[in-house]
């Protein structure tokens, strides 16, 4: 079938459910897809489309006999690199992890193969979630979508560029410092980090184990929410229930000083999320100007945790290997072996204090408003604006915290017309009045019908840069 | 006296296990030692006493479990 890659995930689960297309004829339409987009993409590190066949012609078989086993039976959903599938490598984007192959499936892959859903591939990220966009690694750096000179985001890269590409209609990302919500915000995708822990680490190779996060990215607020229904632990059946879109009487905190002192936001995108916040007020929100600590004390706690828990989990390697890493990769991981477990345990105090500060904000609203990225994505090729953009931004916080983070687009950039977007943030637990705002907000702007220049992306060349 | 020679720091280096990775990467593990210095002191330290550390399971506050909706 042609053109079901513009489905939605829940458009796509209920033609399936009244017969008007096979799990198979779904698959094999974005198959053909892919074929045109995505050597220009890079999204896939692997794609295993005579499995995924089997598995679709079965899901097909079974639909038929006794009906959908849960609303993603036969759909086909993207597993970022670092996340276990049995059978296949884990490669996490990386010379040393080529030959690792899983052998059970991560428990977040577990549960969405009990649903019925089908895994085509592994997606590209940055070297083990962490390193950036780099060309020195055994596999490509995935592309953006909306244009291809410009990097998607990171680390889930190819989850951002798959799902915003239309390959799939869903993927799993993990975010220990923003990374789904990153990718999502600049493939204009939806990007939720749920609470943490409400999703299993299990079988997922750990960049930072205090600060990692599983969660889904898709193109709409209800696909994202059916995602998580499936892969929550204990909550099945919650978030779907409240995507009525209602904003009269949502308690809103906006935290403006993110982006206006703290690390000051581009003027397009304080723009956006200054037209955002009117578009809440509009529809009966109630909009209250919020403080919290300042952006870089979550920032430095962040670095000091993330990268010793990590050099905890590469220490040997980094020891032996070192020339196995992308520079960036090493670059970045090599500063953990010096700091001290006075620093570690200082950032782990400090972290209790900026948890409990947000904590006390949210006693007295029901979600908060902040930046996400400070800036349109730069070219994937500009290491300079790369290593100055990619730091700038407003999703780490929420991975110190623990509170569950939603990106949501909301604007295209004066240069390039890239993707723009927002962040809601809510109380730990609380997907469901995230994905009601989120749902609200979705509901009454023109984002979620926004896509790529297809047209002009497949008549690209496949490698280098266009003029 | 030249970096490759200077006693404190290749003691740093060695005691972090970074000896093979300094002679492939000097640069890198030198920027390495300069910007755990810039992040160490990049947040400002609980003067209360009582703070405890979060630890990896981040304690959940009962109270906002379901707390929030509009």
């Amino acid at each position: 079938m042609t053109g079901v890659q513009n489905l939605t995930l829940a458009e796509a689960s209920a033609a399936i459910e009244a017969r008007n297309m096979s799990p198979l004829e779904y698959l094999d339409g974005l198959l053909g897809w892919i074929d045109l987009v995505e050597p220009r993409l890079n999204a896939f590190i692997a794609l295993r489309a005579d499995a995924a066949r089997q598995a679709a012609r079965r899901a097909g078989d079974d639909i038929a006999r006794s009906g959908m086993i849960s609303p993603l039976h036969g759909i086909p959903i993207g597993i970022k690199d670092i996340i276990d599938i049995e059978g296949m490598a884990t490669t996490c984007h990386s010379k040393i992890r080529l030959d690792h192959v899983a052998e059970a499936d991560a428990q977040v892959v577990s549960r969405l193969r009990a649903a019925g859903a089908i895994f085509p591939g592994k997606l590209a990220t940055h070297e083990f979630a962490f390193g950036g966009p780099s060309f020195d690694l055994p596999f490509p750096p995935a592309r953006n979508p909306w244009n291809r000179n410009h990097h998607p985001g990171g680390s889930s890269s190819g989850s951002g560029a798959a799902v915003g590409g239309r390959m799939l209609p869903g993927a799993l990302g993990s975010d220990t410092g923003g990374s789904i919500r990153h990718p999502a915000a600049h493939c204009g995708l939806v990007g939720l980090k749920p609470t943490y822990e409400l999703v299993s680490r299990e079988g997922v190779f750990p960049l930072a184990y205090s600060l990692d996060h599983i969660g889904p990215m898709t193109r709409t607020v209800r696909d994202n929410a059916m995602l998580l229904e499936q892969i929550a632990v204990g909550a099945p059946g919650r978030y779907t229930a409240r995507l009525d879109g209602r904003l009269k009487g949502l308690r809103i905190g906006f935290v403006r000083h993110f982006h206006e002192e703290d690390t000051v936001a581009a003027p397009d995108v304080a723009a956006a999320l200054e037209e955002a916040a009117g578009v809440f007020a509009r529809e009966g929100a109630e909009l209250h100007n919020v403080t919290l600590p300042p952006l870089h004390d979550f920032e430095n706690v962040a670095r000091i945790l993330m990268i010793s828990e990590a050099v905890a989990v590469h220490e040997v390697w980094l020891q032996d290997r070192a020339e196995d890493y992308a520079e960036l990769t090493r670059k970045r991981l090599l500063p953990g072996f010096f700091f001290s477990a006075r620093d570690y345990i200082q950032a782990q105090r400090r972290r209790t204090e900026l948890t409990l500060a947000v904590d006390r904000v949210l006693d007295d609203v029901d979600i908060l408003l902040a930046a996400n990225a400070m800036d349109a994505p730069c070219r994937i090729d500009d290491r300079e604006a790369i290593d100055y953009t990619y730091v700038r931004q407003a999703r780490m916080p929420f991975n110190v915290t623990g509170h569950p983070a939603i990106s949501l687009m909301c604007g295209r950039g004066a240069d390039a017309a890239m993707p723009l977007s927002l962040q809601l943030v809510g109380h730990k637990f609380a997907e469901d009045v995230l994905y009601q705002a989120a749902a609200g907000f979705e509901r009454v702007t023109p984002w979620k019908d926004e896509k790529p220049d297809f047209a002009t992306l497949a008549s690209q060349p496949q490698e280098g840069f266009v003029a | 006296m030249t970096q490759k020679t200077d006693p404190a720091k290749m003691t740093i280096i060695a005691w972090a296990g970074l000896s093979r990775t300094w002679q492939d990467f000097p640069a890198d593990v030198e920027d390495a030692i300069r910007g755990a210095d810039g992040v160490r002191t990049g947040f400002s330290r609980p003067t209360d006493p009582g703070i405890e550390p979060a630890g990896a399971g981040i304690r959940v506050p009962v109270a906002n479990v379901r707390k929030g909706g509009a």
